[in-house]
């Protein structure tokens, strides 16, 4: 019998609406809600603890690692995933800020499920693995 | 017939001068003749006494014969056939005359050198400078366009750049303390120019008292700003490949999902939106080659008529349901170059891409505007009084919260309307001030933004 998935909520963060869109499309079998900056971000979580954040790094006024440090003081058992360009960097960092794994753009639909799959059954995540 | 014991025991004291002392009786025989004078001519006493003072000399009459006093300087010919240059006076005394010649040769030695040094000095293409009272050669006159009354009136600290009056000071005090200093410097020259120097600096002593300093100033502009343009490019390609990636990185991601989609679920929707990303991305690389253009179109700037270039764009849009009224004077003039027709375009397509009104309103706005203005501009460009043609363009639109509006000229920043990253804006802003000009947002009464724009204005140099 295939596994039933779980259908978590997810909080995608990105200032690129066409990129926010087309994740919801993808995740379209999760609760999806949405942010466009830092900030909205945690207004979100205030207004319901989403189960797993998408959250890009690049983004003004409050970018993606200073909004993961500011969510998981206040929700530490929030799962918070980096989107974004720049792996190497700036995917460091969002790690060293809690973050569990970094997925590289440009991504695939099926990588994007998969890590999805992946963090909402509790499988070990990069970060997990580096402990 | 002349007493010489008693004329030489008169004139012993003339024998310590350390002069040449002659005496000749009206009609120039000599009569006296001074140790000084065998000194300084060569001719021994018992030579030169009864004998007329032209052979002695070799002058000419008329120089030394007047039969009134006479003074002056010229070359004199010694017993051995060298000239010697003296200064002599020569005065009527009784019967007699008197004359007194003083040696110049050192004196005339020290002029000639230090005239070869003066000449050295106003040649110079380096700059020399002494401090203490403001002193320096023709060439830092030629370099900072000001004449030399006008510099010699002046203190330094006018001409040294805000930035660099502290730093001036303490390289003074330390080279008051007797330090030799090296040190890199910015002064205005008179149209506003920033000028770099290096400077080499010590101590200006006279009688053991330091009076001052003094040194050499070498202009370096040159070398500065192909430092800072390499700096500056170095910053934008790394700010360039930083958007390229994240833009690209994001609009390929969605291109790619949507086509994984289609492959499931073929909707027209879908479509849509890869050309929609596929658009973006073509209008991000536009935007890039606009900004290396930019940068490319280096600093050669020229008259341009604003009052055109604005009605052009103006006519050039493309919006049904925007209202734009223009108050645009003739012949606003002023420095930029063919890119200024990017800024306005830019401005003006902003309003209206971010009016979210059903009846988008732009009033633009243009007049010359005199107003005092101490900041600096990339190290470029510094005026106190400076007229602008100032450009308001005001829309009915959301308005833009106080937070972000520095924000929007940065490059990268994301317009959550349009999706696309803010090169415009960053565009306009580098182009603006390239143009030495200023460009910032305000509020508009009651909704909306105002952005205004200044750029330098300049008469029209063609018209009459």
């Amino acid at each position: 019998m295939p596994k039933k998935k779980k259908k978590v909520r997810i909080l995608i963060v990105d200032d690129e609406p066409a990129m926010r869109e087309v994740m919801r499309l993808i995740l379209k079998n999760h609760d999806i809600v949405e942010a466009a900056s830092g900030y909205e971000a945690i207004r979100r979580c205030d207004e319901k603890k989403p189960d797993l954040i998408l959250m890009d790094i690049m983004m003004p006024r409050m970018n993606g690692v200073e909004a993961t440090k500011a969510i998981l003081e206040r929700y530490p058992d929030i799962k918070i995933v980096a989107v974004t360009a720049y792996a190497t960097h700036k995917g460091k960092e969002m790690l060293e800020a809690g973050a569990l794994e970094v997925l590289e753009k440009p991504f695939g639909r099926k990588k994007l499920e998969e890590l999805v799959t992946r963090i909402v059954d509790g499988e070990p995540t990069k970060a997990k693995q580096r402990a | 017939m002349v007493n010489r014991q008693k004329l030489n025991k008169e004139l012993r004291l003339a024998e310590l001068l350390p002069y040449a002392v002659i005496i000749t009786d009206l009609d120039f025989i000599v009569l006296y003749w001074s140790e000084g004078a065998e000194k300084l001519l060569g001719w021994k006493k018992k030579e030169a006494e009864d004998r007329p003072l032209s052979e002695l000399l070799d002058v000419e009459e008329e120089e030394l014969f007047k039969t009134s006093d006479v003074e002056g300087s010229r070359f004199f010919q010694r017993k051995d056939g060298s000239k010697i240059n003296c200064e002599f006076k020569s005065v009527s005394y009784d019967d007699k005359r008197v004359f007194v010649l003083r040696d110049l040769t050192e004196q005339y030695e020290r002029e000639r050198h230090l005239e070869s040094y003066h000449e050295f000095f106003e040649r110079a293409q380096d700059m020399f400078f002494r401090i203490g009272k403001f002193e320096f050669n023709p060439k830092l006159v030629d370099v900072l366009g000001y004449s030399k009354n006008e510099l010699a009136g002046i203190s330094l600290s006018p001409l040294v750049h805000p930035d660099d009056v502290k730093k001036i000071q303490e390289e003074f005090f330390r080279v008051l303390k007797g330090e030799t200093r090296s040190y890199e410097v910015r002064m205005v020259s008179k149209t506003g120019d920033v000028v770099w120097f290096e400077v080499v600096a010590w101590p200006w002593k006279s009688g053991g008292l330091t009076l001052g300093s003094e040194g050499i100033l070498r202009d370096i502009t040159k070398r500065k700003m192909d430092e800072l343009s390499t700096k500056r490019l170095i910053e934008r390609l790394e700010v360039l490949n930083s958007v390229l990636r994240h833009d690209l990185s994001n609009y390929l991601s969605v291109i790619g999902n949507y086509v994984e989609l289609m492959e499931e679920e073929p909707k027209k929707e879908y479509v849509e939106k890869i050309q929609s990303m596929v658009k973006r991305a073509l209008e991000l690389i536009k935007d890039i080659k606009v900004v290396e253009d930019a940068e490319r179109a280096g600093r050669v700037l020229k008259v341009i008529n604003l009052s055109d270039v604005l009605i052009n764009e103006i006519d050039a849009i493309d919006a049904p349901n925007a209202i734009i009224k223009a108050d645009v004077p003739e012949d606003l003039h002023i420095w930029a170059d063919e890119m200024v027709n990017s800024v306005i375009s830019n401005i003006l397509r902003n309003a209206i891409i971010h009016n979210d009104k059903e009846e988008k309103r732009i009033d633009l706005t243009a007049r010359k505007v005199r107003e005092s203005d101490i900041e600096w501009i990339d190290e470029e460009k510094v005026k106190e009084e400076i007229e602008w043609v100032e450009i308001r363009v005001a829309d009915n639109g959301p308005g833009i919260p106080d937070d972000m509006k520095e924000e929007i000229f940065k490059e990268g920043v994301k317009d959550q309307t349009t999706g696309r990253t803010g090169l415009g804006l960053f565009l306009v802003k580098t182009l603006v001030m390239r143009y030495g000009g200023r460009i910032w947002v305000e509020d508009n009464e009651p909704e909306g933004s105002v952005f205004i724009i200044r750029f330098r204005s300049v008469e029209n140099l063609y018209d009459s």
